[in-house]
């Protein structure tokens, strides 16, 4: 395969005209995020100088904001990595237009879900004691070591197959960018030699990947489920953990796809088939999802255990009742109104039904996080959590903060993999092609005869 | 090795908090606003839960006293990523503050919710100010604290048997804050391990019973039922 | 530039192999001090392993194609696609 092919250029011309031309609107939009992820970082200096105390915890809610956003960013990690592998697995061809898209959100909300739980700290300052003192049988430190190696791993699996796009770049592009792309494609001229050693990269870590961030998002539910609290002491949270980080994340890959098809002019590449393949998946996920809720709150109050009854119906029908309804309709209801009906199922609805899906998962890591911990065990401690305007200012900064970095990134790389594109079309059509062919009747690969198929 | 624990009689308990201020004072533990109590921010290592049993006319006031409830199987102690929070030898629960990065996980793994998180730098009115106990360090913002038995007098104590070459003794020798200060004699404090110590007997008793015993946290602080 | 062709593997091997000396120094303060030796063998016991093959990776892989790409930059080979037509590397 020519990956350098100069005649090959024009047809994909619109996937590097984001990187080598900006318009006026993206600077006014990274003007704006700008100006919130400042006043987010406004807001952790005022933490920093006078304590948590400017936050709105307290005993018993000692966990608030900071840790919801922990989970809910690592469970958006999940869009990437994990279902641009499963789908490199599955030899889905579809894949190809939004792997790059989806690893690059992995890779970019992961260094958020760190930094919320370093904002959380009291002390960030002794921040390199668990490091150096670090002791394996916390929870925490079971996080810091899956996180870590999905952040290294999902890094890498980004990379690699950005190589080829890189080498493309690098003969188009003039000046500083030259230098940048130069230097970082490692010498990628498409030799068979390369291209050989790339894929068989690429293959090892999609395989590695996938254990990887499945332990990251059930590490992360350790973190609750080995406590003795009421409702967090659960054995599917590990479960219920990962499949609510695929839901989430696949609703934000899809927002995040819509956007840039919007901005980029990219409709020809990011078609209603990939929507509507992706949205086909979310509504599984979204059944998923209902299955382990029921499964867990029907556990709880069947069993009618005092100290669970009083978190379980704290949320059901007492102070958390409206975060709790809201997320069984923009999880369940919205999602499956929207997508299981042909005629809704358009982009703009299943957009709609995706960013519903966001809010509602983040209301369902508020809904884990903040109830048990208002309600312990012993009755005597209660109380309620008002977050301030420090964790408003830091959780809007650090989103304002995400999307900016996903922006910067589509101008410096193409979001959409070139190259796989073009194997797609040059190799990939007659792989499917011989590949079905292999699944009918009849003698070995490649020997059919004319089998209708199109 | 001396196995130490506390045996609260709940028959003799008359609820004056004459421990809990003592704790404050003993321990430099921080004084809060109003306002700051009102959002849950007070700390009290060692607390005295009221509780109203029934309805009119048979309606009964309860107090337990609930200091660290000292557990054999701490869950704050597993949880935390620095080994901040660290069992001694002889079984006492503390923490050590200089090292505690704050993460305030051992305050959620805790089902007695005896750990408390210095959510701003630690206040006093300017008289308590002046009496705080030169024995005990002072906590700064943003680390977790809790009670660990006045670990600083079982070290004065450990002192003086050294000196005079022996251990220190099971009962009488050292005991917390609290368990001095009890007016009503409502807090025992010794040896467990020690069969001749009163708190020995007393853990035995048909009337002891420790709080969440299901849990499997093995706490050392025993509560004698009321009769 | 193209001597970040090879800071970009060793960049990637250093930080796995810090990682690796990471967790063998928390297996020597959990022998020295007594404390959840098992949690620290099981947890390292999986992950040692996992960053060796980000090792290979970064050899093999990242390396590989910096190694090829070097050789393409020698004078003699079939025109480089880099930024010097001339080829006095």
């Amino acid at each position: 395969m020519q990956t350098t092919h100069p005649q090959a250029f024009d047809r994909d011309d619109v996937l590097f005209a984001p990187v080598l031309r900006t318009g006026r609107g993206f600077y006014a939009a990274v003007a704006v995020l700008l100006a919130v992820a400042a006043w987010g970082a406004y807001a952790y200096t005022t933490q920093l100088r006078y304590g948590l105390g400017v936050t709105g915890l307290n005993r018993p809610v000692a966990w608030g904001f900071y840790i919801v956003n922990f989970v809910f960013f690592i469970g958006i990690s999940h869009a990437g990595t994990l279902i641009s592998a499963i789908l490199r697995l599955c030899n889905a061809e579809w894949r190809r237009p939004i792997t790059r898209a989806a690893e690059t959100i992995t890779v970019l909300v992961l260094f958020f879900g760190l930094g919320s739980i370093i904002i959380d700290l009291g002390r960030p300052d002794r921040l390199f004691y668990v490091l150096q003192y670090g002791r394996l049988q916390s929870p925490l430190l079971w996080d810091v070591t899956s996180i870590t190696t999905y952040l290294t791993a999902s890094t890498l699996y980004l990379y690699m197959p950005l190589i080829p796009d890189l080498a493309l770049l690098r003969d188009r592009a003039r000046g500083w960018r030259r230098q940048l792309y130069t230097a970082i494609s490692l010498g990628w001229r498409g030799t068979p030699e390369q291209h050989r050693r790339l894929e068989r990269g690429i293959a090892v870590m999609a395989v590695l990947v996938i254990p990887i961030a499945v332990s990251v998002h059930t590490v992360v539910s350790w973190v609750f489920s080995m406590t003795l609290q009421p409702m967090w002491k659960s054995t599917i949270f590990g479960p219920y953990f990962v499949t609510g980080a695929i839901f989430s994340g696949m609703a934000a890959l899809i927002i995040a796809m819509a956007a840039v098809r919007r901005a980029y002019h990219l409709e020809n590449y990011l078609k209603p088939v990939h929507f509507n393949s992706l949205a086909l998946l979310l509504l599984t996920m979204s059944l998923l999802w209902f299955y382990f809720t029921f499964a867990e709150h029907l556990t709880a109050y069947y069993g009618g255990e005092l100290a669970e009854g009083a978190v379980l119906f704290a949320k059901v029908t007492g102070p958390y009742a409206p975060e709790f309804w809201a997320m069984v309709v923009l999880n369940l209801v919205i999602p499956l109104a929207i997508m299981a009906n042909r005629r809704t199922r358009t982009v703009a609805g299943i957009v709609t039904a995706s960013a519903s899906v966001l809010v509602g998962m983040w209301l369902e890591r508020y809904l884990i996080v903040v109830p048990t911990l208002a309600n312990p065990r012993l009755p005597y401690a209660r109380g309620l959590y008002f977050p301030t305007w420090v964790e408003w200012s830091i959780t809007a900064g650090a989103f304002a903060l995400f999307i900016l970095l996903y922006m910067v990134f589509t101008k410096l790389f193409p979001i959409i993999s070139i190259w796989e594109v073009r194997e797609g079309r040059e190799l990939g059509i007659q792989e499917a092609y011989e590949r079905i062919e292999s699944y009918l009747p009849g003698p070995g690969v490649g020997a059919g005869g004319p089998i209708a198929l199109r | 090795m001396a196995r130490w624990g506390m045996v609260i009689d709940l028959d003799r308990c008359t609820g004056c908090q004459a421990c809990v201020v003592t704790c404050k004072a003993e321990n430099n533990v921080p004084v809060v606003t109003p306002r700051e109590a009102q959002a849950g921010r007070l700390m009290l290592w060692m607390t005295v839960i009221p509780e109203v049993e029934g309805e009119f006319p048979r309606v009964r006031a309860r107090f337990t006293p609930r200091p660290c409830m000292q557990c054999d199987h701490p869950p704050c102690v597993k949880v935390c990523p620095v080994q901040a929070m660290t069992k001694s030898p002889e079984g006492t629960v503390s923490h050590v503050f200089a090292r505690c990065i704050g993460c305030r996980f051992c305050v959620q793994a805790c089902p007695y919710g005896v750990t408390y998180f210095n959510w701003q730098a630690p206040t006093w009115p300017k008289d308590l100010r002046e009496s705080l106990n030169p024995d005990f360090a002072i906590r700064p913002t943003g680390v977790v604290e809790m009670c660990d038995f006045c670990h600083h007098r079982l070290q004065h104590a450990r002192e003086e048997a050294r000196a005079e070459e022996r251990d220190v003794r099971g009962e009488g020798e050292y005991v917390p804050a609290c368990v001095q200060a009890c007016p009503a004699r409502a807090l025992i404090f010794g040896d467990l391990d020690d069969p001749n110590t009163a708190a020995s007997n007393l853990a035995h008793s048909p009337r002891a019973f420790r709080m969440l015993e299901d849990l499997g946290t093995s706490p050392k602080v025993y509560y004698l039922k009321e009769g | 530039m193209e001597r970040l062709w090879r800071v970009i593997p060793v960049t990637v091997a250093a930080f796995a192999a810090a990682f690796i000396g990471w967790m063998i120094q928390m297996l020597r303060l959990s022998w020295m001090r007594n404390d959840s030796w098992g949690f620290t063998v099981t947890v390292a016991s999986v992950v040692i392993p996992i960053f060796l093959v980000f090792i290979w990776l970064a050899v093999y892989v990242m390396w590989g194609i910096a190694r090829e790409g070097l050789r393409g930059t020698q004078p003699g080979d079939p025109a480089p696609p880099g930024p010097k037509p001339g080829g006095t590397a």
